[in-house]
């Protein structure tokens, strides 16, 4: 039978140790008597303990490293500061990036244009190093061969070469964020094209052109590239379709 | 303590169960009478002591250990005490209990805690916060009302929804025997 005086406060106050000596020797003695009561004051027990227990971690967390759970959430709180610095980067990342920085990337370079004639074995050789990888030889190579020959015939192919490979090469950034193109290198990818855009040969001028559109767009000069993509298409060349798609987004970019 | 008084403690998991289980809830029955933690805590170890070396029917239980060392604690108010030979006679009890494997009360008793600290972090934080209060820091209703203010009436209604979630956590976690009690649970089955 249940001591209807003994109420789960009661209980609360005798398992803590706040009842006087002969309120707990009540309580006590209604526990030995009754299962339900005694039941009840285990549930106050475990719970009494499974509190003590998580505030114990609670404050073992806030000062220092424990084992199990706190290591974890420590952890977790590492991974959501290095998330949101990620995120943060990203933005930023994305807000400094020049405007025109996607249309002006240039992904690959084919050197369509072949050459046969002075130089043809150092061309090749210089192809052949950037190609496979060690892309400032390959530069240095065709550079000395521009201070050799100043005057060969080869020269607006040596040049057209020159000019795509710096190109090709001038984006930089900090493990893939804050991306920009070297100006110092652009520019002077730009002085090899503008010298092979002279070219009376249809196909290295409108190359040299197509570049050259490139290359203002990463100096961010919508205005000059323009310009370069009209005299591709004048030259009604491989470019030309390229040319007019480009057009079109420099002109929605600047909308 | 000899060897002969180790051997009279006939059920030394049950002890060791009792004692991780039930020893803070001793203790403060103890402070009752000694108002210092220190010496309550010798008087529950005094208390073990005899009780283990106690001849006759062995324990059926836990809370049968449970009451009989709440009962006697409370008994020896007035006693004289003999505090460091009575610790001295622990220890040495102490060092045979705490090298027998856990018995089959203790690991279900692990097991539970486990659970319920897992469902308690499981409760949103206004409900952990009026069980913390309640058990953790012992506030009655009336207390918490004031800390919190909120209505006597809100704080009980939501100790007893939060009773009623973590009972129903529990059940669906397999523990019913023992924490599952109470008049108030009979009402939630």
């Amino acid at each position: 039978m249940t001591d209807k005086a003994i109420d789960r406060d009661k209980l609360i106050a005798f398992a803590r140790g706040k009842l006087s000596r002969e309120e707990s020797e009540h309580v006590l003695a209604a526990i030995e008597a009754d299962e339900a009561l005694s039941r009840e004051l285990e549930e106050i027990l475990q719970l009494i303990r499974a509190t003590e227990e998580l505030e114990d971690e609670k404050k073992n967390a806030d000062g220092r490293l424990t084992i199990g759970e706190p290591i974890l959430k420590y952890i977790l709180r590492i991974a959501a500061v290095l998330v949101v610095l990620l995120g943060a980067s990203v933005l930023a990342s994305e807000l400094t990036k020049g405007r025109y920085h996607d249309l002006a990337r240039v992904d690959r370079v084919d050197f369509g244009v072949r050459w046969r004639g002075d130089a043809e074995e150092q061309i090749e050789w210089a192809r052949r190093e950037f190609v496979g990888g060690d892309r400032d030889a390959a530069i240095r190579e065709l550079e000395r061969i521009v201070q050799l020959r100043p005057a060969g015939e080869s020269m607006s192919v040596v040049h057209l070469m020159a000019g795509q490979m710096l190109l090709t090469t001038a984006e930089e950034s900090v493990c893939g964020l804050f991306p920009r193109y070297d100006r110092q290198r652009v520019t002077r990818g730009m002085d090899h094209l503008a010298f092979a855009a002279q070219s009376t040969n249809n196909r290295v001028a409108e190359e040299a052109h197509w570049f050259r559109l490139k290359g203002f767009l990463m100096l961010d000069k919508p205005e000059e590239a323009k310009k370069e993509g009209e005299e591709v298409m004048r030259r009604h060349g491989e470019y030309e379709n390229q040319t007019v798609i480009l057009l079109d987004e420099i002109h929605n970019q600047r909308l | 303590m000899t060897t002969n008084d180790l051997r009279r403690c006939t059920q030394p998991a049950l002890w060791a169960a009792a004692y991780k289980k039930y020893f803070r809830l001793w203790v403060n029955l103890a402070l009752n009478v000694y108002f210092n933690v220190a010496e309550a805590e010798d008087v529950v170890h005094g208390v073990l002591q005899s009780a283990m070396a106690r001849e006759g029917e062995p324990f059926e239980s836990l809370e049968h250990i449970r009451n009989y060392v709440a009962k006697s604690v409370l008994n020896r108010a007035g006693q004289s005490r003999h505090r460091d030979d009575r610790m001295k006679r622990w220890d040495e009890k102490a060092e045979g209990l705490f090298g027998v494997s856990p018995s089959s009360e203790e690991l279900e008793d692990r097991e539970q805690m486990r659970i319920l600290r897992k469902v308690l972090v499981g409760l949103n934080s206004r409900d952990y916060e009026i069980i913390k209060l309640r058990y953790f820091l012992g506030l009655t209703f009336q207390e918490i009302s004031d800390h919190l203010g909120l209505a006597l009436s809100t704080i009980k209604s939501r100790e007893e929804s939060a009773l009623r979630r973590i009972r129903k956590q529990l059940r669906k976690n397999g523990v019913e025997a023992v924490i599952i009690g109470g008049r108030k649970a009979n009402h939630d089955r």
